[in-house]
């Protein structure tokens, strides 16, 4: 069965790509074979990975160079979900490759104006690409979404005005995801301090991903 | 909270809106600062220029330099 692949991708940087990407790796290594691929140059998600005393729940390896869809999907054939952790831009061979290669583009986008204007760009890149990839799925997801902040509550409204839809299931703001990356592990392996951060990640994977 | 979404939405709508023809208005932006900015260069570079001329009279005037830059002055100006 050829890897399903996951792209998560924003042009903005800190809008939590490699959050999403380590912990929804992490859970979806609980249902099957699972690597994350760190296409960011700063290498952020590498650097998670080797922060924690025990090797984290799922390989984490880079890829530099010319490579492409076809490559990567032989390369990483024994793996059932491969998670690429974009850079943070879209004027790269990286990125463009990566729209092209993957199933499903996951976009987290923060609750903040300038957030979603930076993602506008990105939406209409979705569209190109998929000439070339007519199969791409793709969903905007809230990151440090708060309840109870005006700004937040309005994201919905706004977010209506993309051409790509919302998740239902979204990630609140939560020292969970900066204490897992600081230990080098997943919200999974947090157990009770990270327990509502496992199931806002298990929302998504139940939500977005095809087990 | 109504304005705040008012507010969101319509700035995301003036940032799609504003997206799509930005290449063809670069473009035409990018023309139009060269032009203004050789000017606003020129008239700033112009009295740091006229100043180091002044500045350049007074220490070779008379073909004699200006005591405080020189090791062995051959004048000593008086205070």
């Amino acid at each position: 069965m050829a890897p399903y692949i996951i792209a998560i991708i924003n042009q903005k940087g800190g809008a939590g790509k490699t959050t999403l990407a380590m912990n929804l790796a992490a859970g979806l290594t609980l249902r099957a074979k699972t690597i994350v691929i760190d296409l960011d140059p700063q290498g952020s998600s590498l650097q998670w990975a080797a922060m924690g005393t025990n090797a984290f729940s799922t390989p984490v390896e880079a890829v530099s160079g010319d490579w492409n869809a076809y490559g990567l999907r032989l390369k990483y054939k024994i793996y059932q979900y491969i998670v690429l952790d974009c850079p943070p831009s879209l004027d790269s061979h990286t990125s463009a490759q990566a729209l092209l290669a993957c199933d499903i583009a996951l976009i987290p986008v923060l609750p903040s104006p300038i957030d979603l204007w930076a993602s506008i760009k990105l939406s209409q890149e979705i569209e190109k690409t998929k000439k070339d990839n007519p199969d791409i799925h793709s969903y905007l997801v809230i990151n440090q979404l708060e309840p109870n902040s005006a700004l937040s509550n309005a994201m919905n409204e706004a977010l209506k005005e993309f051409d790509i839809p919302v998740l239902q299931a979204m990630i609140r703001r939560r020292a969970a995801y900066r204490s897992a990356a600081l230990e080098g592990i997943s919200v999974y392996q947090m157990k009770g301090n990270g327990k509502r951060a496992v199931e806002e990640i298990e929302a998504i994977i139940n939500e977005a991903i095809p087990l | 909270m109504n304005t705040m979404k008012d507010k969101l939405t319509s700035s995301v709508r003036k940032a799609k809106a504003g997206t799509a023809p930005q290449s063809k208005s670069e473009a035409v932006d990018s023309a139009a600062p060269p032009a203004a900015k050789p000017t606003e260069e020129k008239t700033k570079t112009r009295p740091t220029a006229v100043k180091k001329n002044t500045k350049q009279k007074t220490v070779s005037a008379n073909s004699v330099k200006e005591s405080s830059v020189e090791l062995f002055p051959s004048r000593v100006w008086p205070d």
